[in-house]
């Protein structure tokens, strides 16, 4: 958050005709006043409501500056060019090839030119994260249409999750970032046991989320307890289920790893730091397997998962880099719910014309 | 109150305390703020143009626990300011209260 919110204010000073060593002493004093505040025992939202957002406070910081003239960029162009360039590739991949079919992926070079050219890709790793759903949609059409792997070729959409958290790291400690990745893993790794036909005991992969999550604990007596407790959940699971064939009873062996997690507090999700992510993750995976299974629609729920970047680019991405980041996210819902619920896969692509727009509305303002 | 007007008698405010003890940015607007209402967004930017013009000097100190802090020191050509600033100060205040004085009397 610190980093973050010292980054963006040093970016919108540059934007004056300042020098470095003035933007440096700017920055080091918000610093400064950032950590004595937190030291006060504010926390990091506290404090930076405090100072004020940089936006709100760059017209007092820049008193007497000049803004640097705004170039004419290159990019610019590229993204005016694109949607040309776009049709072309749609029409003679459509009638020279007869590949309507693909062709309409013409259409995403804008958005992807887009995306490119208006984050800052050296400044912004969330560029990668903006550019996930592209990169999923492509590969999952082509294992589906040309290797016939609709399923399991639709878990490709977990890397948008996997991208976005990883692109947090920086606010996040290692052992988070391991956390709120495991659930894809272990998401991956269940359907795999699931086709060598391990459905019944398959589910039990996601006790590593837990398991790794438990390492957060400080209290090492607390937190031996909880892995022991699990383990002997699984163990006991797998003893009964396979010894009686009770594999509902054998639920119960989960009692005592339960019990201690409400003795413990661990059964709220809580809201602090970096443990937000895979308190977010767990209540996103969560919903995915409620919604799932009551209502079945598996084809369209894993949707759900694009609630973690769009989480991730809300949190960490600001201003109207953020719209630009959140619209690729809009474009693919609209995509699959036009296409899955309406059968409209014809027009369905045109949901991703609303990024491009938006790019260039935003840059505008 | 006019804001460049308060922003003037706070840099007056900022270069007598600094004279009075060597202090770091948080600690002057704690003392301020028990007397006037500022923020560090107000705060700062007086420090800074106040070292830029040689008012203050400044120095790192490093803290047993927490981040190093950045002290600020007046200098012999800031506490001639000072004085001037005083001076005129008082002559203003004195012309001011002669003439809410007399208004007074008035009434």
């Amino acid at each position: 958050m610190k980093n973050n919110y010292l980054e963006e204010l040093k970016g919108l000073l540059n934007l004056y005709q300042m020098e470095d060593n003035e933007v440096n002493d700017i920055v080091n004093d918000y610093d400064d006043m950032y950590n004595n505040w937190i030291e006060t025992g504010m926390s990091e939202e506290e404090v930076e409501s405090k100072l004020g957002t940089p936006r709100s406070i760059i017209k007092e910081l820049t008193e007497g500056y000049r803004r640097k003239p705004r170039k004419q960029k290159k990019s610019d162009k590229v993204i005016a060019v694109s949607p040309f360039v776009a049709l072309v590739i749609f029409m003679v991949l459509g009638f020279g090839y007869d590949l309507w079919a693909y062709s309409w992926m013409a259409f995403l070079l804008i958005p992807i030119t887009a995306i490119i050219a208006e984050m800052d890709v050296k400044e912004n790793e969330h560029v990668l994260t903006a550019l996930s759903p592209f990169i999923a949609v492509i590969g999952y059409f082509i294992l589906g249409f040309v290797y016939g792997y609709w399923h399991p070729g639709w878990l490709i959409f977990l890397i948008i999750p996997v991208i976005a958290i990883f692109n947090s790291r920086k606010s996040m400690s290692f052992l988070s970032l391991l956390i709120s990745l495991s659930p894809f893993a272990a998401l991956v790794a269940f359907f795999y046991l699931g086709e060598l036909g391990h459905w019944q005991q398959g589910w039990l992969v996601f006790l590593i989320i837990p398991i790794l999550g438990a390492m957060e604990e400080k209290s090492f007596l607390r937190g031996l307890l909880i892995e022991f407790t699990i383990l002997i959940g699984a163990f006991g699971y797998l003893f009964i289920g396979y010894t009686y064939g009770e594999w509902n009873l054998a639920l119960l062996a989960f009692l005592p790893a339960l019990a201690v997690a409400f003795a413990f507090g661990y059964i709220e999700v809580n809201y602090n730091g970096s443990k937000t992510y895979w308190g977010f993750v767990l209540l996103t995976v969560a919903v995915y397997l409620i919604v799932s299974l009551a209502f079945g629609y598996w084809n369209l729920t894993w949707l759900i998962f694009l609630a973690i970047p769009v989480f991730a680019i809300v949190k960490e991405v600001r201003g109207s880099e953020r719209v630009i980041a959140l619209t690729p996210f809009l474009a693919l819902v609209l995509f699959f719910m036009i296409g899955f619920l309406f059968d409209g896969w014809v027009y369905a692509w045109l949901a991703f014309l609303i990024i491009p727009v938006t790019a260039i509305v935003a840059n505008n303002e | 109150m006019n804001t460049q007007f308060k922003k003037g008698i706070i840099e007056m405010c900022v270069l007598k305390i600094i004279s009075n003890k060597d202090m770091y940015g948080f600690e002057l607007i704690q003392s301020i703020s028990t007397e006037i209402e500022v923020n560090e967004n107000t705060i700062y930017p007086i420090l800074r143009r106040l070292t830029k013009q040689g008012l203050f000097d400044t120095y790192t100190e490093t803290m047993s626990i927490g981040a190093p802090r950045k002290y600020y020191k007046i200098t012999g050509e800031g506490t001639e300011k000072l004085n001037e600033y005083e001076s005129e100060w008082k002559k203003f205040i004195d012309s001011v209260y002669r003439i809410l004085g007399g208004a007074c009397n008035e009434k």
